[in-house]
């Protein structure tokens, strides 16, 4: 078993093992490799023997490098022909009956469940009003993006640009790309599965049409296999909301807001969700969210770099009754 | 990939262009047998066309099926799954009949043959890592993946990245010969 390397308190190690990584010809080599030689660190030679073995790996990176043939690439797709086929494919008359009768039960079993909890539609139908109308006065984040710092913010994910928070909330000035680079702004405080909360923002028309703005509310503590996004979506001027399976819930709605900004609310409760942006209703239904993973919210940027624009997002707001 | 999510099977292949030689080499290298990195490739492929829609932008793509491949060939490794062994003239992937010697590697590398001898006990100790320090090299090295990337898919924080390709390195010093233990 291999001791723990203090590397977090170690910059030349911090340095090493970026060096490490990155190979010979690096910036991050040549900087790691002229300290080693030229100060003289602690275990040098040690580190020296270790960048000699690391210098034969660039060597030898040939090394059981493949490729698919024809072969392997042909039965890939005939697989994958054969299984879009699959969903195509009429059923034997057996498995029609197999299913209609599963059907039956299914619908039996639906409609007992129904008579002997006749409150569940209603209960729907209470937790959409109350999500459409009732009261959220105890605020859980809060931002007005004026320069001030931010509490119960941070930003994430956004590897690629920075955020701009001094005159509404904005994705930095960068060079051009021409890829999507995002920038994420999330919520540290989160709310329960079994409460109703709601995120608030006031979205302003961007002034770059490339521009995407998603407000978003997360599940935490993710598990891979599941779907884990309920979306509200800005691009080329519409509206969308996506749905965690990856669906729209909505066809494109034009949204115009202006400088000053048009409200986009998203409210959720232990199952439903309503969604209204610029006084439109855009989604009210099932969010299909985990009822046992935590939420968070937050307001991600999708951009093509360059100029930043003005700001885009004037203040967010989450809160629970 | 926006396109493939849905379902279209010529956006599919200009995937499966980019990223096949990438996905099926980091497989060889894990699993060192042609006929699993087969089988299992195929698999990658197929999930990443199957599932196209459960991908999230804008995460990164290869980010995504780098994650499938190595919880396919993990789940491979435990179940300890193999394929039936066929003739390798049989087998469809291209290169791995002379990337897989290492002296064949080494000798393109180099006509010096002391470093030729170098590379190719390292390049053979490889195999004789523990898992998990073989896994960051394989990644770190072999598929230029950054930390970041590494501790999205691996699911380990960077800091025990670093230090498992600062160890793994260090016992292929030795494993190759070059460490002080070997040489006493």
């Amino acid at each position: 078993m291999s001791e723990p390397l203090d590397i977090e308190s170690d910059p030349f190690l911090m340095q090493l093992t970026d060096a490490l990584r990155a190979g010979p010809g690096s910036p991050e080599w040549h900087t790691a490799v002229t300290k080693l030689r030229k100060d003289g660190v602690q275990g040098s030679s040690e580190h020296a023997m270790i960048v000699a073995v690391r210098e034969h790996l660039e060597s030898g990176k040939e090394y059981r490098t493949v490729r698919a043939g024809p072969g392997f690439t042909r039965r890939l797709m005939d697989r994958i022909d054969e299984e879009a086929a699959s969903k195509h494919r009429s059923w034997p008359l057996a498995t029609i009956i197999a299913i209609v009768g599963g059907f039956v039960v299914v619908a039996l079993i639906a409609a007992l469940v129904y008579v002997i909890s006749p409150n569940s539609e209603a209960e729907r139908t209470a937790e959409l009003a109350g999500l459409r109308s009732g009261a959220f006065g105890q605020t859980v984040a809060q931002a007005s993006f004026d320069g001030g710092s931010l509490t119960n913010w941070q930003e994430s994910g956004g590897e690629q640009v920075k955020l701009d928070t001094a005159a509404g909330l904005r994705p930095a000035t960068t060079q051009p790309s021409k890829q999507y680079m995002n920038a994420v702004l999330s919520t540290t405080s989160t709310v329960r599965p079994n409460e109703r909360a709601v995120f608030e923002v006031l979205v302003a028309q961007p002034s770059d049409p490339t521009l995407i703005v998603q407000l978003f509310v997360e599940e935490k503590q993710l598990d891979a296999s599941r779907p884990e996004e309920l979306a509200w979506t800005l691009q080329n001027g519409e509206a969308q909301v996506a749905l965690p399976d990856g669906r729209f819930a909505n066809s494109g709605t034009k949204f115009s807001a202006g400088k000053e900004g048009s409200l986009v609310r998203i409210a959720v409760g232990p199952t439903m969700t309503v969604v209204t942006s610029g006084g439109r209703e855009l989604y009210a239904g099932s969010h299909f969210l985990s009822a046992t993973n935590l939420r968070a919210f937050g307001i991600r940027f999708l951009t093509k770099g360059g100029r930043a624009g003005d700001g885009v997002v004037l203040s967010a707001r989450v809160a629970k009754p | 990939m926006r396109r493939t999510q849905n379902g279209d099977r010529q956006a599919f292949s200009l995937l499966y262009e980019r990223y096949n030689a990438p996905v099926l080499s980091y497989l060889y290298r894990m699993l060192g047998n042609a006929e699993d990195v087969e089988s299992i490739g195929q698999e990658v492929f197929l999930r990443a066309f199957r599932f196209a829609p459960t991908y999230k932008f804008p995460a990164k793509l290869s980010t995504w099926l780098f994650t499938i491949t190595r919880n396919l060939a993990i789940n491979h490794a435990r179940r300890r799954k193999r394929s039936p062994v066929r003739n390798v003239t049989e087998l469809n992937l291209e290169g791995h009949e002379t990337s897989g010697d290492p002296y064949g590697v080494a000798s393109r590398a180099t006509d010096q043959a002391e470093k030729q001898e170098e590379i190719a006990r390292v390049l053979t100790a490889l195999d004789e890592l523990p898992a998990d320090q073989k896994e960051v090299i394989m990644m770190g090295i072999f598929q230029d993946m950054s930390y970041a990337e590494m501790e999205q898919i691996t699911k380990t924080k960077a800091v025990t990245l670093r230090s498992r390709m600062f160890h793994g390195l260090k016992r292929l010093t030795k494993l190759s010969g070059g460490g002080e233990e070997e040489r006493g």
